[in-house]
């Protein structure tokens, strides 16, 4: 190895500095001149030169190009703040329209039974005699035109709020606000509608086991008549078999072993 | 119109979520370069990038602007590599498959260059590799910020947080390091 032996003040660090051109002015002069008449300073910069060559081997791949973390959420909300309120509004109808007639729910109201849900493919054998009072006297009814009002109210006051907004130029924050407070109303309304739809839905299940406990009732009793039938037919059959072979076994015993 | 990294910041702080793409957009490739060389595997170093930024933008209303933001996004890239070295208890700086891929070299190479050229290339950018490999964290980290990041002497003590002639000396000794061991690989 190459010996370096130098007494150059602070050699090291100025060795350094000067390497990477991050030194004063005037210590590089001063080392500059050093150098010009120092073997071991002219030789060693040299070697440290030859690794800063080396090292500029060393290249980094390239990132794959991956998403920024603040794109993702940010664009997300920006397209959900992009969508007119009453646009979220009929989204959410939509949904839970299409919610219902996915499930085909059938629901009857009955003064003697109650509440009765039952969808498309698990309705009962045979319909009970048709009780059902007028259909919008169900409450279910109310309910759901109350909601459509108050929809529908929503939407006027906001459509309300965006000519106001158009004509006089309200504050950001204000509509910004109403658009916060339209927003928490849906959110509200959509949580009611999944509240409700949640006891439809444990309604229905409760009556699809109903369905398949009375169906099970019904294989096992149909099973039991059809053994029955197979121990009727086959039972007198085998009977009959056995009169037989009891009326023809002493005519096949030798007369020597009847004495 | 180009912004400077101060006032996108200012910017993001503000609510402008594009301001803030534009940092990492400019950011991206030197802190994933600094994660890379410092940890020695891709994903490691995708992820720490990631979660860079990811803390950057949690932390951006805290950034006062007394150091230079790329110093800042620096001291949180390096402040997880550590971490992440410590919880993973790697062996930090690149750990690459003994097998050279062939096809992988000839697909690397310039137009104009013989596989030849492109095996030596390759063969010394292992053997810096192995050499980094050898140095203490320190050194590793004072090399790396000086020598592909440009960082001062000034910058790099603040980064680390000792003194300025402590980083010169860190990089004396790691230069002499990488001197010895890049000389055992000549051989």
């Amino acid at each position: 190895m190459t010996d370096f032996s130098c007494s150059y003040p602070d050699r090291e660090a100025v060795l350094v500095g000067y390497l990477y051109d991050d030194i004063e002015p005037s210590e590089r002069v001063a080392f500059e001149t050093h150098v010009t008449v120092c073997l071991a300073c002219r030789a060693e910069l040299a070697e440290m030169r030859e690794v800063r060559t080396s090292l500029a081997h060393w290249t980094a791949p390239a990132p794959r190009s991956h998403q920024s973390p603040v794109t993702s959420h940010q664009s997300s909300v920006a397209w959900w703040q992009s969508v007119p309120v009453w646009a979220q509004v009929a989204a959410a109808m939509l949904v839970l329209g299409v919610s219902a007639s996915i499930a085909n729910l059938d629901i009857r109201y009955d003064r003697g039974h109650g509440l009765n849900v039952t969808t498309g493919w698990s309705k009962p054998a045979v319909q009970p005699a048709p009780q059902t009072p007028p259909v919008d006297a169900a409450p279910w009814r109310a309910e759901l035109t109350a909601m459509r009002e108050q929809l529908q109210t929503e939407m006027r006051a906001q459509t309300a709020s965006v000519r106001a907004a158009n004509t006089s130029p309200a504050p950001v924050a204000q509509a910004a606000a109403m658009d916060a407070e339209v927003l928490r109303r849906v959110g509200a309304l959509i949580d009611q509608s999944e509240k409700k739809q949640e006891q439809q839905l444990a309604l229905h299940l409760v009556q699809l086991q109903k369905d398949l406990s009375a169906q099970r009732t019904g294989d096992v009793r149909r099973t039991n008549q059809l053994l029955q039938n197979v121990m009727n037919t086959y039972g007198d059959e085998i009977a009959k078999q056995q009169r037989q072979i009891n009326y023809l076994l002493p005519a096949a015993v030798p007369a020597s072993q009847q004495r | 119109m180009t912004w400077s990294d101060e006032e996108l910041v200012t910017r993001s702080i503000g609510g402008d979520a594009e301001s803030f793409n534009q940092l990492v957009l400019r950011w991206e490739r030197p802190i994933y370069a600094l994660a890379y060389r410092t940890l020695g595997r891709e994903e490691d170093a995708r992820d720490v990038c990631q979660e860079t930024f990811l803390r950057a933008y949690r932390a951006l209303s805290g950034f006062r602007g007394q150091a230079k933001f790329s110093s800042w996004l620096y001291r949180i890239a390096l402040n997880l590599c550590r971490d992440w070295v410590r919880r993973q208890r790697r062996t930090p700086v690149v750990q690459l498959p003994e097998d050279v891929d062939v096809m992988e070299l000839a697909a690397a190479r310039e137009p104009t260059e013989a596989i030849e050229d492109v095996v030596a290339r390759h063969d010394l950018t292992r053997a810096v590799e192995r050499a980094m490999a050898k140095l203490p964290e320190e050194q590793r980290t004072a090399i790396i910020l000086k020598e592909y990041h440009g960082l001062t002497f000034q910058e790099i003590a603040d980064l680390a947080g000792c003194p300025l002639s402590t980083v010169k000396t860190r990089l004396y000794q790691g230069l002499a390091v990488l001197r010895r061991e890049l000389g055992k690989s000549d051989q």
